[in-house]
């Protein structure tokens, strides 16, 4: 059976909608005034970052679209070391 | 008719080791606004003042990244011609800071109008609460993205993320270049 290909032209649209969920999800983490929802929304944060990168995503993200580095995952933050 | 563009980029980021000496509106990325016939782009950003305060580039960076209340910070318009400058150099050179401008025409009083308020804002340095895109109402803020709303002027992406900014000024617009550079 032949295994499926994903290719770039596919990977980079997927990782840009990516991106703009990201700035997206730290805007609503820094508007946050409740604890519980900002918990959930840098667990949303980190899977799809860390999917991201699985995906190939090796860049430094636009600032305001970064969460602060103790919630920033230890993948993203291995790469730029 | 008279017109007004709005210019902006992409920054760089703050990961990227080779772009650590830049200043930090390239790794951030801005928006600015330049009247017909002039050269000089206004944009609105933390003051030195207010950065000094918190304790440098790193420690405001740092604090708009947060979540604290109201993270924000006293900004103001000023003439960052050079940073506009700056990034299309940096695109030259496959950085992705690639400067876009999208035009706005407005009617004549309506273009004075716009100008003298503006032009009184930065002589006069008055300040407004800067912050990252927030999507809360109920405090003030405003970006670099989002500031030319206060001069009337009808924004291109309402929630002021350059993610989501940019692109729409380069899809109503085109690349900018510096005065003087080559085609």
């Amino acid at each position: 059976m032949n295994s499926p290909v994903v290719n770039r032209d596919v990977i980079e649209p997927m990782i840009k909608n990516m991106e703009m969920s990201l700035s997206q999800l730290a805007m609503h983490w820094r508007s946050s005034d409740d604890n519980e929802e900002a918990r959930e929304i840098v667990q949303n944060y980190q899977a799809i970052l860390r999917c991201m990168i699985a995906l190939g995503f090796e860049q430094s993200l636009i600032v305001e679209a970064e969460l602060p580095d103790e919630l920033m995952p230890e993948e993203y933050l291995n790469l730029f070391e | 008719m008279k017109s007004i563009d709005l210019i902006g980029f992409i920054g760089v980021g703050i990961r990227d080791k080779q772009y650590q000496a830049e200043p930090g509106l390239i790794k951030v990325g801005h928006v600015g606004i330049c009247f017909e016939n002039e050269d000089r782009i206004l944009g609105f950003h933390p003051t030195p003042e207010a950065i000094d305060a918190i304790g440098g580039a790193r420690e405001a960076m740092n604090w708009l990244r947060n979540r604290k209340d109201g993270n924000r910070l006293d900004g103001s318009l000023q003439d960052d011609t050079a940073i506009f400058e700056r990034a299309y150099q940096l695109s030259l050179q496959g950085a992705r800071c690639t400067v876009w401008q999208q035009t706005i025409s407005v009617d004549e009083d309506t273009f004075k109008s716009i100008r003298t308020q503006a032009n009184q804002w930065y002589e006069e340095q008055t300040l407004f609460p800067y912050a990252f895109p927030l999507s809360i109402d109920d405090i003030e803020w405003d970006n670099c993205a989002t500031f030319p709303r206060r001069l009337g002027l009808t924004l291109p992406e309402t929630t002021g993320q350059l993610q989501r900014y940019i692109p729409q000024l380069q899809a109503n617009g085109k690349a900018w270049r510096p005065k003087g550079a080559e085609e």
